[in-house]
């Protein structure tokens, strides 16, 4: 290559390493090293196959190029971010759940037994359910439908999808109970239904979440 | 070579840029620069992938499982250090030969309905 590219190509490298600054800082430590050998090979074949003649055209192409580009990254890294989150939260969100239920079981437990009706020995929250069996078993049910219907993807979701719930929930069930020796603990059945939702929930979301970013 | 929970019509259809990087990666493994102008041979410049299109598919790719990077580079003295090589993961061939079924199918449609000329 003759000098005078060579202190063209030095100059356009410089400006393209600056333009290379807004990507994301992943993708730049990832990425950067090898972008800016493709731009050298790119533009030093351009220079010697057409000399000053192909400058204008290498900065068209490579600024549209960038500004495409950065805004599609920036747009994943959020999307990334957002995925994460929301699984990191995930747990800390059954937990809530749990404290809720164990405070309502109790709150309930509290009403009944101020309003001067006899106490079961048992914990306050599995009282409940013992004595309204009928209604905590069809409030639990309807709690596992909704649950089903909102881990639901969209409007295109398969029956063999809830049925994938249907199936994770009744599963965790059956394992609390046994840990509880068959005892029906309302906090128990609303852990079991939020994990089994997310059994059912967290492959499709992994799933989507690739297909997206093809 | 991991195995991927996809299954290959999931990714379909893919978009331009990833069915001609898997096009081009299907020959064996290439370089950044080698698939850009793989790609533009390909396409008949149609299609001139800059740096940043080009590497922001190929972390899509990999994220995928479509491709993966190669450890292999073919003569390291000659080659720039900063350079990977990438290859097709089964997956990515898969994916690639669903993806040329259906266009050769959209083809088929086409020409059936005389928008394309009829093959010689």
């Amino acid at each position: 290559m003759r000098r005078r590219h060579e202190r063209t190509l030095r100059v356009l490298i410089r400006g393209y390493r600056l333009l290379l600054r807004a990507y994301p800082r992943e993708f730049r430590a990832r990425f950067g090293g090898e972008m800016i050998a493709t731009f050298r090979t790119s533009a030093c074949k351009r220079l010697e196959a057409r000399g000053v003649l192909a400058i204008p055209g290498l900065i068209l192409h490579n600024t549209r190029d960038w500004c495409l580009s950065v805004a599609k990254e920036h747009s994943d890294m959020t999307r990334a971010f957002r995925l994460a989150r929301w699984v990191a939260t995930l747990p800390l969100a059954m937990l809530a759940s749990y404290a809720v239920l164990r405070l309502v079981g109790l709150a309930i437990s509290s009403v009944v037994a101020a309003a001067g009706f006899r106490t079961l020995s048992t914990p306050p929250a599995r009282a409940i359910m013992t004595m309204f069996p009928v209604s905590g078993m069809f409030a639990m049910s309807a709690a596992f439908v909704g649950t089903a219907l909102i881990v639901a993807p969209d409007r295109k979701a398969s029956v063999a999808r809830i049925a994938l719930a249907v199936v994770g929930t009744f599963g965790l069930v059956f394992i609390g109970d046994g840990l509880l020796y068959f005892a029906i603990d309302p906090a128990l059945w609303g852990l079991c239904v939020l994990a089994g939702g997310a059994a059912a929930y967290l492959p499709w979301r992994f799933r989507s979440f690739r297909r997206a970013t093809v | 070579m991991a195995h991927s929970p996809l299954r290959a019509d999931e990714l379909l259809p893919l978009t331009p840029p990833v069915f001609h990087i898997l096009l081009a990666l299907s020959d064996g493994e290439r370089h950044g620069y080698a698939i850009m102008q793989a790609v533009a041979d390909d396409t008949g410049g149609a299609l001139a992938l800059g740096p940043g299109t080009l590497y922001g598919c190929i972390k899509r790719m990999l994220a995928a499982r479509l491709i993966e990077e190669s450890d292999e580079r073919p003569d390291p003295a000659l080659d720039d250090e900063r350079r990977r090589y990438y290859r097709l993961t089964a997956l990515g061939d898969r994916v690639v030969r669903a993806e040329a079924k259906r266009l050769s199918t959209a083809v088929s449609a086409a020409r059936a309905r005389r928008l394309l000329p009829k093959r010689a």
